[in-house]
């Protein structure tokens, strides 16, 4: 291209070169795109609710536990002795999906030993902190659970 | 380096700041990313004259367009590579998961019905083109002395891609591909002495299992490309050495 003044002339075959540049990328900005979108992960559905049906009262058995999703976050739920008890299923610790033990009738947590008990507290182990609780609703014979605050 | 004292800075002078932005406009405009290519790592890798050889490497005059069908077998798989490799992001090889993992490719994941059509179309494409591109060397005779290395290997491209059909077809893990792939791998056994031992190896087991999954899925993706890419380069290399062969 020519210079004159200092600044860049555009010349008849340059404007047809910037077309032709742009036509190009125009076609593989039209190829590109579907891929970037295909390789980001879609939205989780399910678990994304602000309120949780976690199943029927008598699906949870006494003494047992059942594990769902909430804000696409792992829970637990438990029926005990004094109702059901619902905690995030993230160990405090380093974030393991912690176990409930039925013999023991106890959360553990499988990477470094952690237990709580059913309502979250430490019962010995590394973790710093209880389990965040969940707030446990019965509608009708459904139970519902929900994220406090 | 001492030899080097005659190389100029390509750059304008430093300190200006109004030289610097124009420099990063420059540079982020394609004119400069062709021009980068071109001109500072050529520099470097003197790469251009080769990349115009192979370029403008000439053609003879009797090439016609029946010629393209082996480029288009090629441009083709290498669709099948980028889509294939992309539809491995979220396929699950297992039997519980397969079917379930296309179902959510094909109506959760952002353009996933795209990518996973291309890939299915894609495939059928490519054996059509391939088989044209065998008829065309075949009726020229382009596959005679001194060429028959290159039409056996060009043979063992055709078996890989079939194996890749093959193989491609149950990965769904519905119906049709499980009763089809029951099927393809019984015909098999009806060859004398290894016929038995070949449908075994096939299956992984006595029956269409987890386990052929497993296989087909292990061939699809791992096995297959690397063999085929071993057999496309031979199958270049000689177009290369030898030349499009003479019309009759």
């Amino acid at each position: 291209m020519n210079e004159k003044n200092g600044r860049k002339k555009v010349t008849r075959r340059g404007f047809v070169d910037y077309l032709l540049e742009g036509a190009v990328v125009f076609a593989a900005a039209g190829f590109a795109y579907p891929v970037v979108r295909f390789v980001i992960p879609p939205k989780e559905t399910g678990g994304g609710a602000h309120e949780v049906n976690v199943g029927t009262e008598d699906e949870i058995k006494p003494g047992k536990a059942k594990k769902f999703e909430i804000n696409g976050q792992p829970a637990i739920i438990i029926n005990t002795k004094t109702g059901f008890s619902a905690l995030s299923a993230v160990c405090t610790h380093l974030g393991c999906i912690v176990d409930w033990d039925e013999d023991k009738q106890l959360i553990v947590c499988p990477c470094h030993n952690a237990v709580f008990d059913y309502n979250g507290n430490i019962v010995s182990g590394p973790p710093p902190l209880p389990l965040e609780k969940l707030e446990v609703t019965v509608r009708g014979d459904k139970v519902m659970v929900r994220r406090k605050g | 380096m001492p030899g080097d004292k005659q190389v100029k800075e390509p750059h304008a002078p430093k300190g200006s700041e109004k030289s610097t932005l124009r420099e990063w406009i420059r540079l982020v405009s394609l004119d400069a990313a062709g021009a980068f290519l071109y001109g500072e790592i050529d520099r470097r890798l003197e790469f251009k004259d080769a990349i115009n050889k192979a370029l403008k490497h000439p053609v003879p005059k009797h090439v016609n367009w029946t010629y393209c069908f082996g480029g288009m077998t090629f441009l083709l798989f290498l669709i099948q590579a980028l889509t294939g490799v992309l539809l491995t992001l979220y396929y699950q090889p297992s039997t519980t998961d397969a079917y379930e993992s296309v179902k959510y490719i094909m109506n959760d994941v952002k353009f996933g019905w795209l990518i996973r059509s291309v890939h299915r179309w894609g495939a059928e494409l490519m054996v059509l083109m391939l088989f044209l591109h065998m008829m065309r060397v075949y009726f020229n005779g382009a596959y005679k002395h001194p060429r028959e290395l290159n039409w056996i290997a060009g043979v063992c491209l055709f078996a890989l891609t079939m194996g890749f059909g093959f193989t491609g077809y149950l990965l769904p893990w519905d119906q049709k591909a499980y009763w089809g792939t029951t099927v393809g791998s019984n015909m098999p056994s009806e060859a004398p002495v290894v016929g038995e031992f070949i449908k075994l190896f096939l299956r992984g087991g006595l029956e269409v299992s987890g386990k052929t999954l497993s296989r087909f899925y292990s061939m699809h993706v791992v096995i297959l490309p690397m063999l085929l890419t071993f057999f496309l380069m031979a199958h270049f290399g000689m177009i290369r050495r030898q030349g499009i062969s003479k019309p009759m």
